[in-house]
């Protein structure tokens, strides 16, 4: 949930720098959805991932992305969004704000492609692991230069890589690099990391580290500078953002835009009739239930990034009753009406997730398939085995904030589920800051959630996903090494498994027994909608909100 | 009348330092802090800690006031914790759009309010008596929003004559800036006028019938030069009065209209900086504020000696 209570929509996916998306990689991890008329909507189906064949996750590609052709150059796009950003630090980055902003600004060594579900090469050239996999060296590109035209070299990706290391920065992104021991520059367009060995968690973290100039630490955060498509303009705080064309762009041809201006707008009638009254272009993720609205007008297209990484799940407190109760938690998942919930709140945009992969993803589990569907018979049983018979005791604490109309919608569905297998559900909604106070200080036993799952590897969905991995002690549900024996070791072994085969025997392992415990139940896969105008041209939705702007053009 | 002013205006200093501490103290009462806002809530307590310490979060209360002061009381009012901006050049930003706004929806709340309650008075009981008190009490009734939603879609979103949102500066473009302001007056202005009209309307009707009225009639000064002079004159008094207290209105109820057609004004600084627990931020946004509050008040005292010269201040010509 992003941190701006005033933000009417879903919007913290707290994470991930990717990298911008170029060129003709990645149409098919979003569906256009078909405007004008009564034409039937395009399913938002995921693409269909082939497990890749090589180790790591990551595809062999030794080239720069290729670049579409055919847009139009000039003019400004102007955005909408329900949040300004709060800060400067791409390093800090943790709302869908700062993330599709930063995003046009900086480039990563690797950045996560929406159709594959991998991370692929973008200011490094190619990366191979030395034959011991006590070492990964990048081969840079090269003529790269900053936008203050300094040069990018192998120093200023040791540095973007050290300062990401330090703890005091605070970045929600550090433990993702926790493999690296040492960095060193081998030359200019080459640099090696020295690693505990091999680890597919640091290649599918690399579009979380902005390649940044060296020692430029202090500066970035008043003057943002780094690789991308687009320079740093302005940020007048509460009115918009502006970035301009980098007409040194490294990739040449690209982007075709003069200017972006990001608008927050956080009344969302009123972000609505700016598009409607032609003050913006494009609104960016807008509620599932206002997709209809913008789909049967002829003005406008609804583009939607596939529902592959933004499942709503819950935090649970295990540590108190009633759900330190195993069979407690079991009945919750069961009381959960997922397929009412995608269906009537979702504007069936949306997918039920059955594990924090979604189904198309190559490591998903398929016996999961079906496991917990709502079932009120089978969670009364599973209520009176955990000393609750009719519900008697049955307690809850919901947690909300403010703003977000649909976990208050899955909050009520589930209310209402325990009311009728006879418990009690309360609903304290608070802004956001003191949510997140109560879920940190575990004063809740349920709240419901939207994260990033970091579909990019599950080394990161399950190592690092902080409410799930018994690691950081402190993580929201309290899940702890002694309730699942085995399971983090299961974890850290999957993480440096190289063989592809047995990765994705030991990620069903870890699915299975992550779902029986039932520490964090999974409701649904979310799609992303997207509005604009039909000049619009070029514009892919990015799963993680790195949204590029790069090759978007306007046909005008 | 010196010294009055030196007085008042010295006494801002203890109002101020009121209601900066209290603003401090509430800020730090409720949970959540800048740290939680970039962090998120999956960090852990060490994680917390050590922005907390960059931030200088770590600090106690009392202390933490104090260095605010000191600050302050060398014009420094500091920094954003999150943005790296300062609070001077924030204020500065948005200051101006608040106060246009302000200005505006006075000025549309006065051309309603005037005429409508001078003549709704005049001829009470009429027909335009009742529309106007009619539409008065429908004005009161609905919220600030409500009509903005309203107004904008009719004139932005059916009619498109004006903007819906997008704040255009004056010194960029000035019709531009008007343009982007008429909505947000207008709505601000409608509501605020209907509070004008009815004290308005009530005052003139306490003058109309006291016995100098009588008298200027009884001498056959114009009916013009009456109503004016006698009636409008006196009955502006009271309605002084209820001016200074509705500014107050306009500038809390200016919070909500910025909000609404994302206008980059003070209300909405104070609001996105409360909800990012951006301290430094929130207590000088209400520090400006307070003092803005304060000066206007004494405007207003200043105003009735000008209206009427039977009122003399204290501390003045005794």
């Amino acid at each position: 949930v992003d941190h701006d209570p005033f933000h009417v929509e879903i919007t913290r996916r707290d994470l991930l720098r990717a990298g911008t998306l170029l060129g003709g990689a990645a149409v098919a991890g979003a569906v256009v959805v078909a405007c004008g008329g009564n034409a039937t909507p395009a399913p938002t189906t995921a693409p269909a991932t082939p497990a890749p064949t090589t180790a790591g996750s990551v595809a062999p590609a030794t080239s720069a992305p290729t670049i579409a052709a055919g847009g139009k150059s000039g003019g400004t796009l102007r955005v909408a969004q329900g949040a300004d950003i709060t800060q400067l630090d791409p390093f800090l980055a943790n709302i869908t704000t700062e993330n599709g902003i930063f995003s046009n600004i900086y480039e990563t060594l690797g950045y996560f492609d929406d159709a594959s579900l991998l991370v692929k090469p973008q200011l490094a050239k190619s990366w191979e692991w030395a034959a011991d996999n006590k070492s990964v060296t990048f081969a840079l590109q090269t003529g790269v230069k900053f936008h203050d035209g300094t040069p990018m070299t192998a120093n200023d990706v040791k540095y973007a890589f050290t300062r990401m290391q330090d703890k005091t920065l605070g970045s929600a992104y550090t433990a993702l690099i926790s493999d690296i021991v040492s960095i060193d520059v081998v030359d200019d367009a080459t640099v090696r990391f020295n690693t505990k060995g091999f680890s597919n968690k640091l290649i599918a973290a690399l579009p979380n580290v902005a390649i940044i100039p060296n020692n430029s630490g202090s500066t970035i955060t008043k003057t943002p500078n780094g690789t991308g498509p687009f320079k740093w303009v302005e940020w007048v705080v509460n009115d918009h953002v502006k970035i301009a064309k980098n007409p040194d762009y490294w990739q040449t041809g690209l982007p075709y835009l003069d200017f972006v201006v990001f608008q927050p707008i956080t009344d969302e009638p009123t972000r609505t009739a700016a598009l409607q009254s032609g003050q913006a272009d494009l609104l960016y993720n807008i509620a599932l239930t206002d997709v209809p609205q913008f789909k049967t007008d002829p003005k406008y297209q609804v583009l939607l990034a596939a529902p592959v990484d933004q499942p709503y799940d819950a935090y649970i407190n295990t540590k108190r009753a009633p759900f330190n109760k195993i069979e407690a938690r079991e009945a919750l998942c069961y009381a959960i009406d997922r397929k009412g919930f995608v269906d009537n709140f979702l504007g069936g945009l949306g997918d039920v997730a059955y594990s924090p992969l979604a189904k198309t993803h190559w490591a998903f589990d398929p016996k999961l398939v079906g496991k917990y569907d709502y079932d009120l018979t089978k969670a009364a049983d599973l209520l009176t085995q955990a000393g609750y018979p009719g519900g008697k005791g049955f307690n809850v604490t919901m947690v909300i904030p403010t703003g977000f109309p649909e976990h208050k919608e899955l909050s009520t569905l589930v209310q209402a589920a325990i009311q009728t297998l006879g418990g009690t559900a309360s609903i304290q909604e608070d802004d956001v800051n003191t949510w997140v106070d109560k879920l940190t200080k575990h004063e809740f036993d349920l709240g419901f959630d939207t994260d990033v799952k970091h579909a990019s590897d599950p080394a990161l969905t399950f190592g690092l996903t902080y409410l799930w991995h018994p690691d950081p002690k402190d993580n929201l549900s309290q899940f702890t090494d002694d309730m699942a024996p085995g399971y983090s070791a299961l974890v850290d072994q999957a993480s440096s498994e190289q063989d592809q085969t047995k990765r994705v025997a030991l990620y069903a392992q870890i699915q299975e027994q992550f779902m029986d415990l039932a520490v964090g139940p999974m409701v649904a896969f979310r799609a992303i909608p997207h509005a604009m105008t039909t000049a619009v041209q070029g514009f892919v939705p990015a799963i993680q909100f790195h949204q590029s702007y790069a090759s978007v053009w306007l046909n005008s | 009348v010196k010294r009055y002013l030196a007085l008042r205006l010295l006494n801002v200093i203890p109002v101020v330092l009121i209601i900066t501490f209290l603003v401090f103290l509430f800020t730090y009462l409720i949970p959540g802090d800048p740290a939680n806002v970039i962090l998120g809530p999956h960090a852990g307590p060490e994680q917390l800690a050590a922005v907390r310490l960059r931030m200088g979060l770590d600090n106690p209360f009392p202390e933490r006031y104090a260095i605010w002061l000191s600050e302050v009381a060398q014009g420094n009012l500091g920094t954003s914790y999150l943005n790296n901006q300062t609070v001077d050049s924030l204020v500065a930003s948005a200051l101006p759009v608040t106060l246009e706004l302000s200005f505006l929806s006075l000025v549309v709340a006065m051309l309603i309010a005037v005429p409508a309650g001078i003549i709704s008075a005049i001829r009470k009981g009429s027909v335009v008596d009742r529309l106007v008190t009619g539409t008065g009490f429908l004005g009161i009734s609905i919220p600030a929003f409500m009509l903005a939603i309203i107004l904008s879609y009719i004139f932005a979103l059916n009619l498109r004559w004006l903007p819906a949102t997008g704040f255009v500066r004056l010194g960029d473009d000035a019709i531009g800036n008007l343009r982007s302001l008429i909505l947000p007056a207008v709505t601000l202005g409608t509501v605020l006028s209907t509070q004008f009209m009815r004290y308005l309307r009530a005052g003139v009707l306490d003058v109309m019938h006291e016995d100098y009225v009588t008298t200027a009639r009884a001498k056959g000064v114009r009916e013009r030069t009456v109503v004016l002079r006698h009636i409008v004159r006196n009955a502006l008094i009271p309605f002084i009065t209820v001016l200074g207290l509705q500014l107050g209105y306009l500038l809390s109820g200016a919070v909500i209209i910025e909000q609404v057609f994302a206008l980059p004004g003070m209300g909405r600084l104070a609001l996105s900086s409360l909800a990012s627990r951006d301290y430094e931020v929130v207590t000088g946004v209400v520090l400006i504020m307070a003092v803005i509050f304060v000066l206007i008040n004494l405007a207003v005292d200043l105003l009735y000696s000008v209206l009427d010269p039977r009122i003399r201040l204290s501390g003045g010509a005794r």
